[in-house]
Parts: structure tokens; C-alpha cells; sequence
């Protein structure tokens, strides 16, 4: 009997099912900012940041290719040097660091807030983390598996109580559809990249893929198609539900909207409950994938051939990254910065060097030639 | 067992120890209460703290608390808690399933953990089915200010219904419904009623709702709860401007409201018969169709409503003197309907207009339909409100005449 654990490899459609269960988890409480910003016209920030990042990861997929077999981690250094190269490393991982650990606040804020009030953020956060651990432990075969789990059972679920919050929706509250301020709409692309965090791990996981019949390309194009018109149904179901000034004011717009929705006779009443139980089984594959991704970079960068020590390694600086940030200020601060070095990164350096190494094989060639 | 090896029979023993003490580790939760430890609010009352009489009682100075000395405006707050089964068991006749405590202070949040000090169970709200507001209360510091409390907590229902009371608001809370209900929840049913009867104020009456109104700074109304002697009744609707105050509308005029902002699911249409007097017929809605649009030209803004009502014809009070399967009968009583539909839009529309109030919400949608119009009016929209036309067209479709002729 096979041995399904120590699968190492992955199709581009399991790409795309990792890529989506990264995404989707996070928009909790980042959506106000993008509303904020764009007003009524934030489907038309997210649809345009949505085939932003699309471009910057299919730059990636094309970057992956001209190095078969390598990581991120690993060509880096050979395109731009040992010193530069191991700089653009820390920086990924930097970026991954900072806001994971503004994500981890976020859940724990949002768990404490709707579910268990007297519970310490810190409990919540080291309970998390320890399944996530625990999961990111393992081989990619199985971390795999649970993501596809996940899509397959937490995805449709948390899709399902979100739909059912139609009930508040009322038309005219996402009128006018059309921009009146083009300003706000660049803003909100901007700050969509909150939103669509998570892709970056292609570059990490691009040597994973087998290339069959399906094109690589396409099918990530289909999951920021997918994405995208996620991300538009839940602004329009937010503002539909609140008005674009009442989601402004709050913190958590979609889990409020689903509170609009109610089982009344039952128990548990409220769906919002329901809703985020599921939410936590995407937080966890998605916290997981990360751990597991941030391992890889020293696993690979230092040459060892074993990613757990580095799971353990990481995990407090996570716990602490996360549990620093109870303060309002660094919250928002943490958001900011990851936000800025992610464009950076995604529309910067790795464009760069996809040019770099572009010219670098076509100079070769002419060499050869 | 014996033939294992002592390391691996070591292994198996502290995995059965690891299992148990997690067992024992996740029997419960942090936060756990058992649902007998909780007291479950199914209604509130805001009042006035001095309402004439209550400082009298001799209970007044208990319920107050010393909140450190801030000149706060003052409410007395009231829960309806659901009476869990008691010690002797059993029920008895005419018994409340619910008793009412009460606090005076100036915040909802201190008043209510005040209230743990008369209450032997937590104060539980996640199963609140109304709140109900009197008018000294929200005469005394606005909407905004009683509500905060209600919609900042994470534990209180977005579909917990809003109502103004012209008197105090307690008695609401004490009243025993004949049909032996909590009050909360008989409260809460007569509001869902809305759907058969659209001069009840309760389609867009939640905490939802009214929050939503309140942050886009909108004018709204809420439906207003009515206590005589033993009857309580929702009838017709207090008016807000953003979250003060202004006066009541009657039936009539909620009635219109709901049929311009196409918010009735079904409607009565009464006419007096032109040819009969003294007598009457009657349309039963079951559907339509409402459009209501700005219209902006130049610096002219008027509103156009379009309705268009199918449904059967449900009484004829001289149905003996009609034909009224004729086509010359239904076509006069589908014009007689159209008019009064027509009259009773005015009304309510105009009273509104009178009492400056856009509780139809005219300005969202000049806001989503007419945004560049809206950005060069929006602050000038108290003044231009009062004067904007409304043209109201008509049209009803009688499709049934019911069983008889």
C-alpha cells in the first residue's frame, strides 16, 4: 500500500487549492480598510488588486521556471549575489513574520471578542499555534492533504453561513457602483494586498509542482479569478448589509453580518458562532502552511535537509510577534509595514529579478550564440 | 502486554496517562457557564431615572448605585429575565415566566453590571428580543447615546427589535401576555406580524437597522408600543431626525411609508363604494412592484414612485348591488384603489415632509442614484427636504375576486 504521507509533490491545481485556502482566511478585519479607502467602488480596488498580485504571481511561476527545481531561497543568491540575495531572503521572511504575527492577533482578537471573552489572547494564540505546529511538523504530503481538507469541508461551509447573511442585504446601500473618487479606488488597491497576502508562497512551493497537462499558468489565473469575485461578493454583502459609513465602523463587518442571520428556536442562534468554527479550521491550515513555509527558508538557506527544528525554532518569535502587538497602535503599525514591504517585494524585487535573470539568460545565450 | 519490552510498555502507559490528563484538560471550556447559572434577558427598558412616582418607591435607593460623582444624565434601566423552573417545581396559574429588575445610573454598561448585585445568575442577552426605549428617555440625551451600549456588545441579537414608548417603559416589561408567553417573546411575535399587517413599524425596527441608520446619520422611525390598562398594541411610529426626537406618526402614515420604501408583503386597500355610501370595498395585496427614483434637473430635484399591485379583491360590503366579475366593475375598483393607494402615499408623505423628517430615506437614494447631485446638495438637504415634489403613479391589478362573486 502506498504510502500517502511522504508525498512530496503536488499538481498545479493543488497549488491553486493552497493558494485560495491562504488567501481566503484573512479578510476578517482588513476589508474596512480597502471600504475605507474606496468607499462603495472597493469591488472595483479588489478586482483591480486581484489582477495585480495575479500578474506579480504569474511573474513569480515565470521567475520559478527559468530555475527548475530551485526555491526562492535558493536563486536569489545566485542572481544577485551572496550579500544582496541573502538580504531579499530576510526580507521575505521579514514579511512573512510581520504579518503573521499581525494575523495571529487579528485571531485571537476575533475569537476573544465573539467567542471566548475572558480567555487570555495568550492562551488563544499558544493553542493555535501548538495544532499548527503540530501540523506544520509533518511532510508536505500530508500538510497538503489537510489543506485539501480544508477546502473541501471548512471552504464550502464558511462560504455557505456567509451567503446565508444575504438576508440583511438591501441594494441601494452599494450604490453608487461607479467611483466618484479614482484617488480612493488606487488606495484601496494598495491596501487590497492585505487581502490577497498569502500567494507569495508559490515561490516556496513552485519546485513541489509536477507540470502535467494542466497549464500552471491558467489554473493560478483561476484562483485569482476565484478570489477576486470572492473578495467582491463579501464587500458587496458587507455594505449591502451596513451601508459603506456603518462598515466603517466596525471592526469585525463580516462576522457582524453574519450575526444579522439567525436560527431562532435553536441553541446556538446565532450563526456567526457556527461560522467561526469554521473560520478556525481555515486559520489553522493557513497558520500551518506558513510555519511550515517560514521553516523551509533556513531549512534550505543553511543547506539542512530536516525543516522541523526550525518549526520549533520559529514558533515563539511567532508567539511573540503576536502577542506584541496588543496595543492599537502597533497593530495598525504592523499592518502598515508588511502591507508596504509586500508591494515592495511583489511588484518590486521580484519583478527585478525576473528582468535580471531574463536579460542575464538572454545575454548567455547571445554568448553562446 | 507481558511480552512487550519495558520501554514500549513504559511508551503505552504514558500515552494512556497523556490521553486522560487531556480528557480531564478538555472537559470544559475557559469560558464556561452552564445554562441554569445564566439569567436570560429577553427584553429591556430604558427610562428616565426621575420618572414621577419611582423616586418614592422605597426601593428607588437601592436600584441607584454611586458611580463616583459624574453629573450624568440619568436613566433607570429594566431586564425582563426569564424565570427558570424553581426549586418546588411545577407552574403556577397567572405566575410571569419572568420577573423585571431595575438600576438607575447614567451608563447602560454600569447599570447592567449593577444589576448583578439584586441577580443570582449572570446577566445572559444573547436571547434579548427587544429593547423599548421611552420618549424622556431618548428626549434626554438622544438615540445615540441609549443605544451604544446595545450595539457595541458582542453578546446582544442584530434582531432584537427597537421600539418608543410615549409613557414608562418598565410596565412593558411586566406586562403578562394572555397568551402565556414571556413577555419578550410575545412582544417579539406581534412585531413579525409586519408581513400581514403593514402599519406595524416593525419591518426595519432591529438593532441592525437602527444602527445602520444611526451611522449613516439618516432620519429613521421606530415603531411605537402602546400599554392601557391590560392591552398593549404596536400603533403607528415615533420619528427621528439623525437621533433626535421629533414626534409620532399615526397607522395611516406608516402605512405609506412602508408602501413608498416598497416594504409591504402584503396590504389591505380600503375605498368607500362611489356608488353606495356607506359602504366599502376592499383590495388584498399579495404582490408588487415599487420603483421610487430621484430626478435631478438643473437645480430641480423632485422623486418619481411607481407602483404597480396585483392581488384579489377581499370584501365588498353591497356586493349584492355589484357584478363584481364584471371587467366594468373590476376596472372601477382597480382606479378606486389606485387612488386611495395614491392618497395614502401623500400622507404619509407629506406628514413627514411637515415634521422635516426623510424617515422614507429619500436622501439615500438621491445619494445612490444621483451621487454628483447628492455631493453638491448633501449639505444644504434639511433645507431643500421639506420641498421636494413627490409624483406617486399607480397601477392595481385585481386577479381574483376570492370564493364568491
Amino acid at each position: 500500500m502506498a504510502n500517502l504521507e511522504v508525498k512530496s509533490q503536488m499538481s498545479p491545481l493543488q497549488l491553486a487549492i493552497v493558494v485560495i485556502v491562504m488567501v481566503i482566511g484573512i479578510h476578517s478585519d482588513t476589508l474596512v480598510r480597502v471600504i475605507k479607502d474606496a468607499g462603495s467602488a472597493a469591488w472595483l480596488s479588489l478586482l483591480l488588486g486581484g489582477g495585480l498580485f495575479c500578474g506579480a504571481a504569474l511573474v513569480m511561476v515565470k521567475l520559478g521556471d527559468l530555475f527548475p527545481g530551485l526555491t526562492v531561497v535558493e536563486y536569489l543568491p545566485l542572481l544577485w549575489g551572496k550579500w544582496l540575495g541573502a538580504a531579499v531572503i530576510f526580507l521575505f521572511t521579514v514579511i512573512f513574520v510581520i504579518h503573521t504575527s499581525f494575523m495571529l492577533q487579528g485571531f485571537s482578537r476575533v475569537i476573544a471578542f465573539f467567542m471566548f471573552d475572558r480567555t487570555p489572547f495568550e492562551v488563544l494564540e499558544a493553542g493555535l499555534l501548538a495544532v499548527c505546529v503540530y501540523c506544520a511538523l509533518q511532510d508536505w504530503g500530508t500538510i497538503l492533504r489537510v489543506v485539501q481538507l480544508v477546502f473541501f469541508t471548512a471552504v464550502p461551509a464558511a462560504l455557505g453561513f456567509i451567503g446565508l447573511s444575504m438576508v440583511s442585504f438591501h441594494y441601494i446601500n452599494i450604490l453608487p457602483l461607479w467611483p466618484q473618487h479614482i484617488q480612493g479606488v488606487g488606495y484601496g488597491v494598495w491596501h487590497s494586498w492585505q487581502e490577497y497576502f498569502g500567494y507569495e508562497v508559490l515561490l516556496m512551493l513552485l519546485p513541489l509542482v509536477y507540470r502535467g497537462k494542466s497549464r500552471m499558468s491558467l489554473v493560478l489565473a483561476g484562483s485569482f479569478a476565484f478570489l477576486s469575485v470572492f473578495f467582491v461578493f463579501v464587500t458587496s454583502l458587507v455594505i449591502g448589509t451596513f451601508t459603506v459609513e456603518g462598515v466603517i465602523n466596525l471592526p469585525y463587518p463580516l462576522v457582524s453580518a453574519i450575526r444579522s442571520a439567525d436560527l431562532p428556536g435553536t441553541y446556538l442562534e446565532r450563526l456567526d458562532t457556527y461560522y467561526l468554527l469554521f473560520w478556525i479550521q481555515i486559520q489553522f491550515a493557513m497558520f500551518a502552511v506558513i510555519l511550515y513555509i517560514l521553516a523551509q527558508v533556513p531549512t534550505r538557506y543553511f543547506g539542512y535537509a530536516d525543516h522541523r527544528p526550525w518549526v520549533l525554532a520559529l514558533t515563539p518569535l511567532l508567539f511573540i510577534g503576536g502577542d506584541a502587538l496588543h496595543s492599537s497602535r502597533l497593530y495598525i503599525m504592523a499592518a502598515q509595514s508588511s502591507n508596504l514591504l509586500g508591494m515592495a517585494f511583489s511588484l518590486g524585487i521580484i519583478p527585478a529579478s525576473y528582468g535580471l535573470a531574463w536579460w542575464r539568460r538572454r545575454g548567455g545565450n547571445g554568448a553562446n550564440g | 502486554m507481558a511480552s512487550l519490552p519495558v520501554w514500549r510498555r513504559a511508551r503505552l502507559v504514558g500515552g494512556y496517562l497523556l490521553l486522560v490528563a487531556l480528557s480531564l484538560a478538555l472537559a470544559g471550556c475557559w469560558d464556561q457557564a452552564e445554562i441554569q447559572d445564566r439569567g436570560f434577558v429577553l427584553a429591556v427598558a430604558v427610562d428616565v431615572a426621575d420618572v414621577p412616582g419611582s423616586q418614592a418607591k422605597p426601593d428607588a435607593r437601592l436600584e441607584s448605585y454611586n458611580e463616583g460623582g459624574k453629573n450624568l444624565p440619568r436613566y433607570r434601566l429594566s431586564l425582563q429575565i426569564l424565570r427558570l423552573g424553581g426549586s418546588t417545581g411545577g407552574e403556577k396559574i397567572g405566575e410571569s415566566k419572568t420577573f423585571v429588575i431595575s438600576d438607575t445610573g447614567g451608563s447602560m454598561f454600569e447599570m447592567v453590571r449593577d444589576m448583578l448585585g439584586q441577580s443570582s445568575k449572570t446577566i445572559w442577552f444573547e436571547n434579548l428580543q427587544f429593547i423599548v426605549i421611552s420618549e424622556a428617555a431618548v428626549r434626554r440625551g438622544g438615540l445615540d447615546r441609549v443605544m451604544d451600549f446595545w450595539r457595541r456588545d458582542a453578546e446582544m441579537r442584530w434582531r432584537a427589535k427597537v421600539f418608543i414608548t410615549s409613557g414608562e417603559a418598565r410596565p412593558i416589561l411586566e406586562y403578562m401576555p394572555p397568551s402565556g408567553e414571556p413577555g419578550g417573546i410575545f412582544l417579539n411575535h406581534v412585531a413579525r406580524r409586519q408581513i400581514k399587517a403593514p402599519q406595524l413599524a416593525t419591518a426595519i425596527n432591529d438593532l441592525l437597522s437602527v444602527m445602520q441608520l444611526l451611522d449613516a446619520k439618516s432620519d429613521l422611525f421606530l415603531p411605537r408600543v402602546e400599554l392601557e390598562g391590560k392591552t398593549l398594541k404596536l400603533e403607528g411610529a415615533g420619528l427621528f431626525k439623525r437621533d433626535q426626537f421629533v414626534g409620532y406618526s399615526d397607522e395611516y402614515a406608516v402605512k405609506g411609508a412602508r408602501i413608498i420604501r416598497g416594504a409591504e408583503k402584503s396590504a389591505l386597500i380600503s375605498a368607500a363604494c362611489p356608488v353606495h355610501p356607506g359602504n366599502f370595498l376592499v383590495f388584498e395585496l399579495f404582490r408588487h412592484d415599487t420603483r421610487l427614483r430621484p430626478h435631478v434637473d438643473g437645480d430641480n430635484i423632485y422623486f418619481t414612485l411607481d407602483i404597480a399591485m396585483r392581488g384579489n379583491l377581499g370584501e365588498v360590503s353591497c356586493q349584492a348591488e355589484h357584478k363584481t366579475q364584471s371587467s366594468e366593475y373590476l376596472r372601477a375598483a382597480q382606479v378606486l384603489f389606485a387612488e386611495e393607494v395614491k392618497h395614502n402615499v401623500l400622507y404619509a408623505f407629506q406628514a413627514q415632509q411637515k415634521m422635516g423628517v426623510d424617515g422614507v430615506g429619500l436622501a439615500r437614494y438621491l445619494k445612490a442614484y444621483e451621487p454628483v447631485a447628492w455631493a453638491r446638495i448633501k449639505d444644504r438637504w434639511d433645507e431643500i427636504y421639506p420641498t421636494v415634489p413627490l409624483i406617486v403613479s399607480v397601477n392595481v391589478a385585481i386577479v381574483n375576486v376570492g370564493e364568491h362573486q
